[in-house]
């Protein structure tokens, strides 16, 4: 079936409903859209990916639209297709741990069912107010709590989701250990919409701590938050999160657990040897909350680029010290903020735009030495034009091909989110 | 062309040791742990090398000839068995610990290393490696990989998929990739996440690297007896309720109790249910939700509860819990051991049908249970001297298994699917779901000759499924009517 265009919201209309369809107006992924469909349902999304399908017109699936420009942007947007329907269910079966729960759902609002019952999704990605289900599975973001809880995709049991050819299809299981088939959640998760359209996941929960502290150690240099993380690692403390901000750099380690747990690991906590020598807060209440919520927002504050980086966790000094020297010859400012013992920061990048394109292709190069990548999150495009936004992929790069290519022959869906489209 | 066309080339990749033709020594290769399927493979080798199972993968791809990857073998799904016409390439000999990397709590192995040997071999730096199957002293971690294998802990700590951080792996076509890596993140689509736990199918992984835990600081462990498994059921659930998640929840039922008890004499009490209870973490909260879980025990009708005082004691409940599959040839003269996973609280209502099918066939049924994650493995007795008493019990297996899928649940929670159960697939997922993961499987095997015959059924294996009706054309087009 072939289209004009003019008849591309009419025929919209015709599958989708005419509630359901209006023509773009604003940006997603930096490009103004033909049409923003909002299915109603999943019988309706199901159709209408049939439909863009068989019509020739790309579809790049939206929850709140917070990471639509994480990696690669997409080369074209002709049908931006909202979950923002697709977000009433949250099925908790507490006794069991699990909960499915539809992906246009934001996981505050699915948080804020869960603990009801005393449960939680225990993920803290990035603009957590905002973010849904959908975008942080396809994304894999996560957050500080990474160290306890691993990302989305360790967290996931299953799957349901509109195949680019409008199949609704399922994948995993709605118990907490199952290896029926191939976990296909594992495979979307972090797919970036590139493979289907998420219509619900199921994930294993934990029980809500009852109680936290956050331990603040402030840190002469990149060199004492090395010490400090390597000592914490070597002692049988159990921290959820263990975070490095700077510079000038703070340790931000939280406990939680049973009261009497967090207030004993915080008092051994301040008793480290490497500790002794900074200077050290326990936080609790609501100034331990403030703290995390301002640790949140880093590093988006700016208008700069933001990348993720990843290395070998012992190579914590070392990038730390490179990205400083960078900063120092190339007249830009740094934000790093990251789990420090996982080996994953978020690093802000404010400067002259070319300089911002200089000190991204050096660390990509100091991390790469590392066993390390760079991926370029967010920035202004004159900077983007200049970077390779993932990096290099890999031997798997071959299969990514070949997986795009059988799931999505026609290459419709989010093209462009990957090199190997 | 045939496998036997291949010999003197097999033999000329991994020489004349690596090529096992003694009709004896053959024999070990027909079957894994699941003993009852059992085919003669067409050649088995023993590569050496990752180079040899690279150019014996890409020898079988250039010639159309199948290939299975085995590990030690202790796999109970079939997932290991060989084809009549093609190789069975056995990676017992590639089972060197490549790198201790203790700064990273990192560890890259061979394939054919076994899973106790990666956690004896950082025991000295208070590390270890988290799953745990309880075949872990012989089962290889190559295997683990294939099958995603959990153990008595993953509830707390999780699959093989957790704790695998990169694989170098020789795909069906004989090209190598390493996927993963010694830092997080990974750009890309999540290969390694479903290479693990896809039986052997997507590719012979040659090279695995693992994250390490530190020991717990503290471990306490106790016993529980009931008087049926029900409260026992009720029990678990009154500690999920309380926010405590046990490093293990283990129940055995009065068969299996007594069956281990006159095997490995664990001095289990005498009772119809049996918890064992494991906690693990920092000493202080250990204590503390150790005796919270004691209170919520004895507001749950507990009968009786034994604590384990020393290390030995602890070790000695857990051989008899690890001990139970075995112990049942003490019963009676075969058993099969299945695996389906149910949501844990609806442990009454599938015991109970377990119980009325029990009754029905005449079978005994024992049940062993990891109830923190609703994992049951009930162990079916028969005795293969009377006639037609080895189908009647793949029938009350895949009879069970049905209760688990009606109760929400799932086909396999560790064992895998294998040979075994390729054709209850069906049970659980539609047609759609299905070809989804064939889209994936001809992502990696083109051609359909790594490890055929597993997941997924097939009509060769299943004989032909009836689909859902369709009218003739000449119905269609009015010249004929059904009636």
């Amino acid at each position: 079936m072939k289209f004009y265009e003019s008849d591309i919201l009419a025929s919209a209309k015709l599958v989708a409903g005419e509630e359901a369809v209006i023509e773009g107006t604003t940006r997603v992924a930096k490009t103004v859209p033909k049409l923003c469909v909002t299915p109603p349902d999943v019988e309706t999304l199901s159709a209408t990916v049939k439909w863009a399908n068989d019509a020739g017109q790309t579809i790049v699936p939206v929850g709140s639209g917070t990471k639509m420009e994480w990696g690669s942007l997409p080369s074209r947007v002709d049908v931006a297709l909202s979950m923002a329907k697709l977000s009433v269910d949250c099925e908790h079966h507490q006794g069991d741990l699990i909960a499915t729960i539809d992906a246009g759902m934001p996981l505050a609002a699915a948080n804020a069912l869960l603990a009801q019952h005393g449960q939680w999704l225990p993920v803290d990605p990035n603009h957590a107010n905002e973010a849904t289900i959908g975008g942080i599975v396809a994304t894999n973001d996560s957050g500080p709590r990474r160290h306890r809880y691993g990302t989305p995709r360790d967290l996931i049991l299953g799957t349901s989701f509109v195949r680019p050819d409008g199949q609704l299809a399922k994948a995993g299981g709605r118990v907490v250990k199952n290896v029926a088939g191939y976990d296909l959640s594992k495979l979307l998760a972090g797919s970036f919409g590139s493979l289907g359209v998420i219509v619900n996941a199921t994930f294993k929960l934990t029980p809500i701590p009852k109680s936290s502290r956050t331990v603040v150690i402030q840190c002469l240099d990149a060199m004492k938050v090395g010490e400090c993380v390597g000592e914490l690692m070597s002692t049988s403390l159990t921290p959820s999160a263990l975070e490095v901000q700077g510079a000038p750099y703070r340790l931000l380690v939280r406990f939680e657990s049973l009261e009497a747990v967090t207030e004993e690991q915080a008092v051994q906590t301040s008793a480290l040897s490497v500790a002794r020598c900074c200077e050290i807060s326990v936080m609790r209440d609501d100034k331990e909350q403030q703290c995390w919520d301002d640790h949140a927002l880093r590093p988006w504050g700016g208008s700069g680029s933001v990348l993720k980086v990843s290395f070998k966790p012992s190579y914590l000094t070392e990038v730390l010290q490179e990205i400083q020297t960078l900063c120092a010859t190339h007249d830009v400012i740094a934000d790093v903020v990251g789990r420090a013992a996982v080996g994953s920061l978020m690093v802000g990048i404010e400067g002259e735009l070319n300089n911002q394109v200089v000190v991204i292709r050096a660390l990509r190069t100091a991390i790469s030495l590392r066993s390390g990548h760079a991926v370029f999150l967010r920035g202004p495009l004159a900077v983007r034009s200049k970077i390779d936004e993932w990096g290099d992929l890999g031997d798997g790069e071959m299969v990514m091909r070949a997986i795009k290519q059988n799931f999505d022959p026609t290459g419709l869906m989010s093209p462009g989110r990957w090199p190997f489209d | 062309m045939g496998v036997d066309a291949l010999v003197d080339r097999l033999r000329e990749i991994v020489g004349d040791d690596g090529l096992v033709t003694d009709p004896v020594a053959r024999l070990t290769y027909e079957s894994d742990a699941l003993t009852h399927l059992r085919i003669e493979p067409g050649a088995v080798v023993l590569p050496e090398s990752v180079k040899q199972v690279q150019d014996v993968v890409r020898l079988c791809y250039e010639t159309n000839v199948p290939f299975v990857a085995r590990g030690h073998g202790t796999g109970l799904s079939g997932g290991a068995l060989p084809t009549s016409e093609g190789v069975l390439i056995a990676l017992t000999r590639l089972n060197k610990i490549l790198e201790v990397d203790s700064a990273n709590f990192q560890m890259t192995v061979e394939p054919g290393v076994t899973n106790l040997e990666i956690s004896r071999c950082v025991e000295k730096l208070g590390l270890y490696y988290a799953p745990d199957p309880s075949s872990q002293q012989v089962c290889s971690i190559g295997g683990n990989v294939a099958e995603n294998s959990g153990g008595a802990h993953c509830l707390k700590y999780g699959f093989t998929v957790h704790h695998v951080i990169a694989l170098e792996v020789v795909l069906p076509d004989g090209r190598l990739i390493r996927i993963g890596g010694k830092s997080v993140d990974t750009p890309g689509l999540d290969l390694l996440g479903i290479i693990v736990g896809s039986e052997g199918t997507l590719g012979i992984v040659t090279k695995v690297t693992v994250r390490l835990l530190r020991r717990p600081e503290s471990k306490k462990m106790l016993i529980a007896a009931f008087d049926s498994p029900d409260l026992a059921g009720a029990a678990v659930s009154g500690i999920i309720a309380a926010g405590i998640i046990p490093a293990a929840v283990e129940m055995m039922d009065r068969m299996t109790i007594e069956a281990a008890e006159s095997a490995v004499h664990p001095n289990f009490p005498n009772a119809e249910a049996l918890l064992l209870v494991e906690i693990d973490g920092p000493l202080l909260e250990v204590e503390i939700v150790f005796n919270q879980l004691q209170e919520i025990l004895l507001r749950n009708s507990v009968k009786e509860v034994r604590v384990a005082t020393s290390e030995a004691e602890r070790e000695q409940y857990w051989r008899g819990r690890k001990a139970a599959f075995a112990a049942m040839g003490r019963v009676s003269p075969n058993y099969y051991v299945q695996d389906g996973v149910i949501p844990r609280t609806k442990l009454p209502e599938v015991l109970r049908r377990i119980r009325a099918l029990e009754v029905r066939s005449g079978l005994r049924i024992g049940n062993v249970f990891h109830a923190g994650d609703g994992n049951l493995h009930p162990l079916i007795c028969y005795d293969e001297a009377v006639e037609g008493n080895a189908k009647l019990a793949a029938e009350v297996g895949a009879e069970i298994l049905t209760y688990c899928i009606e109760a929400g649940g799932s086909l396999t929670g560790e064992h895998g699917v294998g040979a075994d159960k390729a054709c209850q697939m069906p049970k659980m997922f539609n047609a759609t779901d299905l070809d989804t993961m064939q889209l994936l499987r001809r992502a990696f095997d083109s051609k359909g000759i790594c490890n055929p015959d597993k997941i997924f059924p097939t009509p060769r294996l299943c004989g032909e499924v009836p689909g859902p009706y369709r009218p003739h054309p000449t119905e269609k087009a009015g010249l004929a009517e059904r009636f």
